[in-house]
């Protein structure tokens, strides 16, 4: 109870760092692969038009 | 020595003996308060289920010491201790209506003893029963623990009182999760296993007058350590305003508007407080124009004579900022806010502190409120825009206060800081590019003043700030252009690699944040990284032998990985000793569980960058994955559930790095794919052993569906026959289906992949 009174929440503590850091790397994972499988947006929408 | 021999079933006849001790006519006062003693000590240490079985004697026993007929408090108060610590394996005993009836009975006539001590203790059991019973409370809350706790509330020991708040503050607590099980329940179609008889939203008539008169009770000169009942009855408006929402607010409002004016700074911090405590819970649309109407009147007590009531001021501006933003982005409130805030940040360290989370908060929102071409690009400006320098400065100025050592302060404008940086749109961009130039210099003179360290305390300052720093400088990094990037790297990278130098670079906290600028500083660069390469590797290489402080290896590991996005085939003259190290840290039962999900994303990430280079490690990888991938937990424990997933991610995304790296990037497969041919039928095993499971993440769906769309580029026709079956096609479905775009994504183009190869045979 007592670390509720007057809490104050916080975006960029390490915690919250350490989360950022490990979306952030698995996003650009994600890209990339999306990258060497040519699925970027713009290829995508050509496939579409086909 | 109970609780060493019980748990191997030695012992056998103790808690007979401890019964008889107490239940003996002839037993003297302190043999009874002693045995007692004794079974609370047991109850209290023991695993619950190794006294279930003797869970009727251990209750008997503390009964006869806690009825009203026992003549010594001394007696009655060892028993309701002991019974607070065992009612967590009487669960059987509170599920037969009579025994139950007699507990709470003798619970709640302990609740009037004369004795402050046995009265406390009664009513912590009250709180605990509650909170492990709740469904049992019915026939007990009208007649009997509504009235006992609000007498508790009102009683001018603060023991008891404070027993009485948290008694509700537990019924909250009960009904938030009750009304969340309610809404998942309504989500999959089924009725909810328990409802909430709204026993908060009943009582708010009479509790919330008692807790608005309990706020107004604070401490002369108020002691941050110490747990008083005005603080508790703040946490507690708070859960009430969470748990019964928009019905709370006609019962404050009244206090709020009658109160803010008050001569006496007690009252004025009470309507401060009350009103700060219900913005989280009622709808915003509705707290919206309350709030516009009130801001005027917030901001003026953040200049208040007292130092109470300007803190809880900036705490409630801050609440208002993280919660209902819009309230104050708008004309009318920004610029005197803004005003108010940038004064306040020279307030008591307290006071400014909370004001640094409202900087915080303003931030983002204002971010995110900021106009866009699309959801990605950054915006061309904001409305903080004109304020962003002075922002940026007096936040500056603030983590240099040499107070800024009390209440987080320092920690809370450097973050502030961050916020500001990382929510900039590009008007800030010129401010940005000082601010580093700012960091960097404050990081160099810090590393310059590591000789003149001699306390203890000195030294945890030290690495905090060099900590702090270290985030801002990535803050700041993950802003620069590609082009502006390569002009600061050097000194950055100098500063970086003599932190890992100093003593400092021997703390856990310092390590971590510097392997993650490292890694902002990486993935900016791209390329150009590899140049640091060779100075920076014995810091890489120790930061993945850093077992201890897991956090450390786990951002090694991950930074790995970005150096292999960024460089491709530049990181093979590494990967001989980073692959070593990595299976190594794998089978090492000391390297903490969490990193070695990682690890196996980044044997993916190694095998996209190096590609037909990976080849003398294939087989201990796919080895390994073939071993991680059919690991099992225990099902009923939530955090293992998430931790398989993870580790399934994990495996996932390694065949599908290595997929990727061996089929080559040409048009024309490279022939180096056929190596994988005899692990194809696991792979695709594993996928549906996957499907079938009911706990599976989205982004495991994603994973799969991804991975399966790779083999079908990989391995033509030849697996199709192993495509064509349920539990696969119902992964596809899943995929095509799922709210999260990267699975949507995924299946949909799986399908056409395998559509395509079907249409080919």
């Amino acid at each position: 109870r007592f670390a509720q009174f007057k809490s104050k929440s916080s975006k960029s503590d390490q915690n919250n760092r350490r989360r950022e850091l490990l979306e952030n790397q698995k996003k650009n994972r994600f890209d990339f692969l999306n990258h060497v499988r040519k699925l970027t947006e713009d290829d995508w929408k050509n496939e579409e038009e086909e | 020595i109970a609780c060493a021999e019980l748990p191997h079933g030695l012992w056998p006849e103790l808690i007979q003996c401890l019964l008889r001790n107490v239940t003996n006519p002839s037993s003297t006062e302190m043999m009874k308060e002693s045995t007692l003693e004794a079974i609370g000590y047991i109850c209290q240490d023991i695993e619950p289920e190794i006294l279930q079985p003797q869970s009727n004697e251990i209750l008997t026993a503390i009964v006869h010491g806690m009825k009203k007929e026992e003549p010594s408090n001394h007696v009655r108060l060892a028993a309701t201790n002991a019974l607070l610590n065992s009612l967590e394996f009487t669960k059987a005993n509170f599920d037969k209506e009579t025994e139950r009836h007699f507990i709470m009975q003798v619970v709640c006539e302990a609740t009037q003893s004369t004795d402050t001590r046995v009265r406390v203790a009664a009513l912590q059991c009250l709180v605990k029963i509650m909170s492990l019973f709740y469904q049992y409370m019915k026939h007990y809350m009208g007649p009997a623990l509504f009235a006992i706790t609000i007498e508790a509330m009102e009683s001018d020991v603060d023991e008891i009182a404070l027993q009485g708040i948290e008694f509700w503050s537990t019924v909250c607590d009960e009904e938030v999760d009750l009304a969340i099980e309610l809404s998942e329940a309504a989500e999959q179609g089924r009725p909810p296993e328990r409802t909430s008889m709204f026993y908060a939203k009943g009582a708010l008539q009479y509790l919330v007058p008692l807790l608005l008169a309990t706020l107004a009770k604070q401490e002369e000169y108020d002691d941050d350590d110490e747990w008083n009942p005005c603080k508790a009855a703040g946490v507690c408006l708070m859960l009430m305003a969470t748990c019964c929402e928009d019905d709370v607010v006609p019962h404050v409002l009244p206090f709020v508007k009658d109160n803010i004016r008050h001569a006496d700074w007690r009252y004025r911090d009470a309507a401060v407080m009350a009103f700060g405590s219900i913005l989280e819970g009622p709808d915003p649309e509705k707290l919206k124009p309350i709030v516009e109407q009130a801001m005027p009147m917030l901001i003026e007590l953040l200049t208040d004579g007292s130092v109470v009531v300007r803190d809880t001021a900036a705490w409630t501006v801050g609440r208002v900022c993280e919660m209902l933003p819009d309230a104050v982005i708008n004309e009318n409130c920004l610029n005197p806010l803004l005003m108010a805030l940038i004064k306040g940040l020279e307030a008591e360290p307290r006071v400014a502190s909370n004001i640094c989370w409202a900087f915080s908060s303003l931030a983002e929102a204002a971010y995110e409120s900021a106009d866009t071409a699309d959801e990605t690009s950054e915006p061309e400006t904001y409305c903080l825009s004109t304020y962003f320098e002075t922002m940026v400065q007096r936040l500056l100025e603030t983590t240099d206060r040499p107070d800024g050592n009390q209440h987080n302060l320092r920690n809370a404008a450097y973050e502030a800081l961050m916020e500001l940086v990382k929510n900039s749109p590009k008007d800030c961009y010129v401010i940005v590019q000082k601010t580093t130039v700012i960091i960097l210099e404050r990081l160099e003179r810090v590393l310059g003043m590591e000789a003149a360290i001699q306390s203890t305390n000195d030294r945890v300052q030290y690495n905090d700030l060099q900590s702090l720093l270290c985030a801002t400088l990535q803050s700041v990094v993950r802003k620069m252009t590609p082009d502006d990037a390569p002009k600061i790297s050097d000194q950055i990278m100098t500063a970086l690699l003599s932190m890992f130098q100093n003593t400092s670079g021997k703390s856990g906290n310092v390590q971590e944040d510097a392997l993650v600028a490292v890694s902002t500083l990486c993935e900016v660069l791209g390329e150009n990284f590899e140049k640091y390469l060779e100075a920076f590797k014995p810091y890489l290489l120790l930061g993945l032998k850093n077992y201890a402080e897991y956090q450390v290896c786990l951002a090694a590991v991950g930074l790995i990985g970005d150096m292999c996005r960024a460089l491709g085939l530049k990181m093979l003259p590494f990967c001989n000793e980073l692959m070593m190290v990595l299976l190594e840290n794998l089978g090492n039962e000391s390297v903490h569980r969490s990193v070695k999900p990682q690890i196996l994303s980044v044997f993916g990430d190694v095998a996209l960058a190096i590609g037909p280079h990976f080849k003398p490690y294939l087989e201990v990888v796919l080895t390994t994955l073939q071993q991680a991938s059919q690991a099992q937990v225990d099902k009923t424990d939530y955090d293992m559930i998430d931790y398989l997933n993870e580790l399934r991610e994990g495996c996932l995304e390694a065949y599908t790095g290595i997929v990727q790296g061996l089929k080559g990037d040409g048009d024309t497969l490279s022939p180096d794919i056929n190596l994988l041919q005899p692990h194809v039928t696991h792979i695709i095993s594993f996928i549906e052993h996957i499907s079938m499971d009911e706990d599976k993440s989205d982004s495991n769906i994603a994973a799969c569906c991804g991975l399966l769309g790779d083999l079908c580029t990989a391995f033509s026709t030849s697996i199709m026959p192993m495509l064509e079956k349920e539990t696969i096609q119902s992964l596809l479905t899943q995929g095509r289906r799922s709210k999260v775009q990267k699975a949507k994504t995924l299946a949909t183009w799986a399908t056409k992949e395998i559509r395509k190869l079907k249409n080919t045979s």
